[in-house]
């Protein structure tokens, strides 16, 4: 797949929804280390 | 100058270690699950040979328990996800129309983290110490006083989350932003949306499991005493923080197999699916309840009754959202014009197996009824009804159905029936007697017992070399399917709808360049 299959909107959608994802899993992850370290 | 490189299939090993195209991805998962599954596979028939008979004959005990934990482990992170993850890569695509997964590269990286994560899993075996011997569950303090192979364990467990983390990401950005014009969430495919909650609940679960696996290598070498009570930790807390992982990785492993069989049924039954909305509906109900029954796990641990209530009736409340699941399949059946080829046989079979195991859930979920049955074979019949029966049942299912589209070629529906039913006997003499065994109170994760459980052990050995002979069938069939055989049509069965269909069998290797239009 290259870029031409791709338009730049729907290029940037993507990016943006990996971002909010990578977001995610770091406060998932925090927060389990979080728990412990309340515990 | 793009188009040209565009044009470029490598060929060879670069081909492979290079790639970023879905299908060449779908496959390294699939190869590489199955050859985790012939792993796991072999350790099951050291586990099942020693248990042939009471007393110890064939291997030491420490080794007997590294056995259970690391065909755990392989079966479940080795084989069942990177099963499923393989047919995403192969079939998401194709079924939204887009011409690739969102991040490609991404998707390599996915992969390729996977071969390194399953050697140091294997490896930890062969350390000194051994591999991890207490279960696939790790609970401290026996996780926190294993040796070095442990500390392998740890670090694949690590590597193979972020695998999975990443492949979840690159699925959800796919489905989200990928899809053909026309397509609407509400149009697309159920194997598209039960893999949509799945990366969800991966995004979700999986990084908690990494938050305790850190904890846990903290406490085993940095002094913290998270899990340590002589240093003013609890070690039951490893056993919330796990489960709040273990619980919702159930449902990664089998709703990808509900969205198989959402396909293949009314394929075979020449209907379309009874009650789309409301199975979309169901699933997402699944997965939001599978984050708050977690302790369901553990009630033996001591908990207030409070706590105990309300566990055991949000776990009894997610038989209803699967109840309508099963309900829509029977449904999507009655009055259709079924046949019964292979596909659909797993299919079949896998709502069969699963539905047992779903009732047997239901007995476990009650509170007193758990504690005779905790810690019993009673335990281990129940989640492999449901791991075997739906997950793999249903990877299989998947195969033989869409293995025409991807080879271009029909398998042997002969060798493909014998396949099903040898597996399906295999399996039953295998672990339908284990719910006696629990019952009569044989614990799990022993290499010895009381004489008076021989007979039923005895079966289940046999069930189990039956079942794993069974699947020499299957490798000769996919390979025999790979190098050739009668061609299939673009559609392969009479009864599918759907965008993967509109492709040539087999496939180009750049899918939908131009996308197509849904009404």
């Amino acid at each position: 797949m290259t870029e031409k299959h791709i338009d730049r909107k729907q290029r940037q959608r993507i990016r943006l929804t990996a971002g909010a994802l990578f977001v995610l899993v770091t406060l998932m992850f925090v927060s389990a280390a979080f728990l412990g370290i309340g515990a | 100058m793009a188009t040209a490189h565009h044009a470029d299939h490598p060929t060879g090993f670069s081909r492979w270690l290079f790639t970023t195209n879905h299908k060449d991805i779908g496959t390294l998962y699939l190869v590489f699950a199955f050859i985790m599954a012939v792993v796991g596979g072999l350790m099951s028939l050291v586990i099942r040979a020693e248990l042939w008979q009471p007393g110890l004959q064939m291997v030491d005990p420490h080794f007997f328990n590294q056995m259970t934990t690391v065909h755990a482990l392989v079966m479940i992170f080795g084989f069942a996800m990177p099963g499923f993850v393989g047919l995403a890569n192969w079939q998401i695509p194709m079924m939204i129309g887009a011409p690739d997964m969102a991040l490609p590269r991404m998707n390599n990286w996915s992969f390729w983290i996977l071969p390194f994560a399953a050697i140091l899993l294997i490896l930890g075996l062969f350390m000194p110490g051994g591999g991890p011997a207490a279960g696939w569950t790790l609970y401290p303090p026996l996780s926190a006083q294993g040796g070095i192979g442990t500390d392998f364990t740890l670090l694949s467990i690590h590597l193979l989350g972020m695998s999975s983390i990443l492949g979840s990401i690159n699925i959800i950005a796919t489905i989200l932003n990928m899809r053909a014009p026309g397509m609407t969430l509400m149009k697309m495919p159920m194997f598209v949306w039960t893999w949509l909650i799945t990366a969800f609940l991966l995004i979700a679960a999986m990084p908690v499991l990494a938050g305790a696996v850190t904890m846990l290598i903290t406490d085993r070498h940095f002094g913290t005493s998270f899990f340590d009570a002589a240093g003013g930790g609890d070690p039951v807390l490893w056993q919330h923080v796990f489960w709040f992982f273990g619980h919702p990785e159930v449902y990664i492993l089998v709703l990808p197999a509900f969205g198989v069989f959402s396909q293949i049924i009314p394929t075979f039954a020449r209907k379309t699916l009874f009650g789309y909305d409301s199975m979309v509906y169901a699933t997402a109900s699944i997965a939001f309840l599978s984050f708050i029954v977690w302790a369901h796990h553990m009630y033996t641990v001591g908990m207030p009754m409070a706590g105990e209530l309300f566990f055991m009736y949000a776990t009894m409340l997610i038989a209803v959202p699967t109840g309508v699941k099963v309900f829509n399949w029977i449904s999507t059946m009655w009055r259709g014009s079924m046949t019964f080829e292979t596909p659909m046989l797993w299919a079949i079979g896998g709502v069969f197996t699963f539905t047992i195991g779903g009732l047997s859930g239901l007995m476990l979920a009650i509170t007193p009824v758990d504690f005779q049955y905790h810690d019993t074979y009673f335990v281990v019949a129940h989640f492999h009804y449901v791991i075997f029966g739906a997950s793999v049942f249903g990877l299989f299912a998947a195969v033989y159905y869409w293995i025409p589209k991807w080879t271009g070629h029909m398998y042997n529906e002969t060798l493909g029936k014998w396949h099903f039913w040898l597996t399906m006997i295999g399996f039953t003499i295998t672990f339908f007697p284990q719910h006696f065994l629990g019952l009569a109170g044989m614990p799990r994760r022993i290499p010895d017992y009381a004489l008076q459980f021989t007979e039923f052990n005895q079966w289940s050995t046999v069930g189990a070399f039956m079942t794993i002979a069974a699947q020499f069938l299957f490798f000769y069939l996919a390979i025999r399917c790979m190098k050739g055989g009668s061609k299939a049509t673009d559609k392969v069965w009479e009864g599918t709808d759907g965008l993967e269909w509109t492709l040539s069998s087999p496939p180009p290797y750049h899918s939908f360049t131009v996308a197509p239009k849904v009404k």
